[in-house]
This record gives structure tokens, sequence and C-alpha cells, in this order.
């Protein structure tokens, strides 16, 4: 009786152990709402669609006039 | 939309393609610094991944088209954060989905157990988007705004304040709110 009492603390050892690790594998504790979401954003990956769609545009657009930039204009006085 | 309507056609891959860092070397890295932020600031106020996508790239190619209007008076990150705010409520308008929540806030508000200071104890990371979603859909935009802005560690209450149009004060006192709001929406998606 008390080698099978051991062997089934034993084995609830293990199992909990094997749970404890895969919980904490996919849970965590956040203190707040934003810190939950830098999280999440961080986790967000930009679909690579959207650079070489920009690209695209871009190809097609006519360059920004270089001489009517802010600072240049300034400069001009 | 009509942006990104524009750029349906632009799909097919061809090996001469321009890349971005080719094409604008300085933008690429503005597009690099900025877009994370912008495309989940998208993704939770349009709540939709596609519908993201295709704002993420009008907002960076009306950036692109206005880079000779910015004056240097706000930081990079708060004038792409202001062309991309404009950019959803103008999609959030078109679609009829402006404030189609907001009364619900309130009502929400009056039952309130949490106090939105409580931890948020997450048992499956991979489903956090997913609740986080949820959540952010039964806020008024507003308030979704407000914690968005408030997430992103590179912005101060001043630069968040100037964004919504509102006082220091006044988003203060709103963040509290939508705080507690965000987090009783939260524990209901458990």
């Amino acid at each position: 009786m008390k080698e099978k009492s051991k062997l089934q603390q034993q084995q609830h050892e293990e199992q909990t152990t094997v749970q404890h690790a895969a919980h904490k594998a996919g849970a965590r504790e956040f203190q707040s709402a934003e810190e939950m979401m830098r999280f999440d954003a961080g986790q967000t990956r930009v679909p690579d669609s959207v650079k070489s769609r920009l690209a695209d545009s871009l190809a097609r657009e006519q360059k920004p006039e270089q001489s009517t930039s802010w600072w240049r204009r300034l400069l001009r006085g | 939309m009509a942006d990104g309507l524009i750029e349906m056609e632009t799909q097919r891959e061809s090996p001469s393609r321009p890349t971005l860092e080719a094409l604008a070397p300085e933008f690429a890295e503005f597009f690099q610094a900025h877009s994370r932020q912008i495309f989940y600031l998208c993704l939770r106020m349009l709540g939709d991944p596609t519908k993201a996508e295709d704002a993420t790239h009008d907002v960076f190619l009306k950036a692109w088209r206005k880079l000779d209007q910015f004056r240097g008076e706000s930081s990079w990150r708060t004038w792409i954060y202001r062309i991309a705010i404009n950019h959803c409520r103008n999609l959030q308008q078109t679609w009829a989905e402006r404030n189609i929540h907001a009364a619900s806030d309130d009502a929400v508000m009056e039952s309130a157990v949490s106090d939105g200071a409580s931890p948020f104890r997450v048992l499956e990371l991979k489903e956090l988007g997913g609740r986080i979603e949820q959540a952010m859909e039964k806020l008024s935009p507003e308030y979704r705004l407000l914690l968005l802005l408030i997430a992103d560690e590179e912005m101060s209450y001043v630069q968040v304040a100037e964004l919504i149009e509102q006082s220091t004060d006044a988003v203060r006192g709103k963040l509290h709110r939508a705080r507690k709001a965000f987090a009783i929406e939260f524990q209901k998606t458990a």
C-alpha cells in the first residue's frame, strides 16, 4: 500500500511539473492594460506585403520636392 | 479606402521590383522605425488584419506625399500617428462604425467590479491578440485610441493629449475610465 502511494505521489509530482512547465510557457501576468498591449504589439508583425506595396506605390509617385522642405524654407528666411 | 484600392493591382511579383530601401533609403528607415506601431494601431482600431494592412500602406503613402509639410514641431512618431488616426477615423466614418459602442461605455462602468488596476492573468498567450481584440471592440473609439497611444512607450501624456486634442488632465481622467472599461471587457473574454 505504501509502495503504491509513493508511486502515485511520484507520478502526481511529475505530472504537476509538466503541467507547470506548459503553463509557464503560455501564461503571463500583466500589471496593466498598457503593458499587455505593449507585449501584444511587440508580438505583432507587419506583413511584408505592406512594405513591397509601398515600394510599388512610391515608384509611381513623383518624389516630394526637396526645395519645399520646412528646414530649407527656414534657411532661406 | 480609395488609396488602398489604387494599390490592388500591384501584388504581382517581379524580379525587377524596386525595394523601398533602393527607392528612398531614409523613408525606408522611417518605415522601419514606426510601421509596427502604426500597423498595431490600425489593427486594433479597425479590428481587421486586411483593413489594417491596407490602412498602414495608405498612411505611409500619405506621409510620403506630405513629407514637405512636416515642420519639425512634433516628433516624427506624433506626426505619423496623426495621419494614421485621421485615416482610421475616416474609415470608421465611412463604415458607419464610429460611436457605435460609445453609449455602452457608461453602462459598462455602472456595473463595474474591477477598478482596472488588477493584474491581467493570461494563461494562453497565443490567444492574447484575439482577447484584446474582443475587449477593444466593446470600447468606444476614443477609449481604444487612448489605450493604444498610452501603451506606446515613446509617447508622453503631453503628446497623447496633443494627438487627441484634449488637456493632459482630461487624458488622465479618461484613461482611468478606459482602463476600467477595458479590464471589465477583458475579463469577459476569459
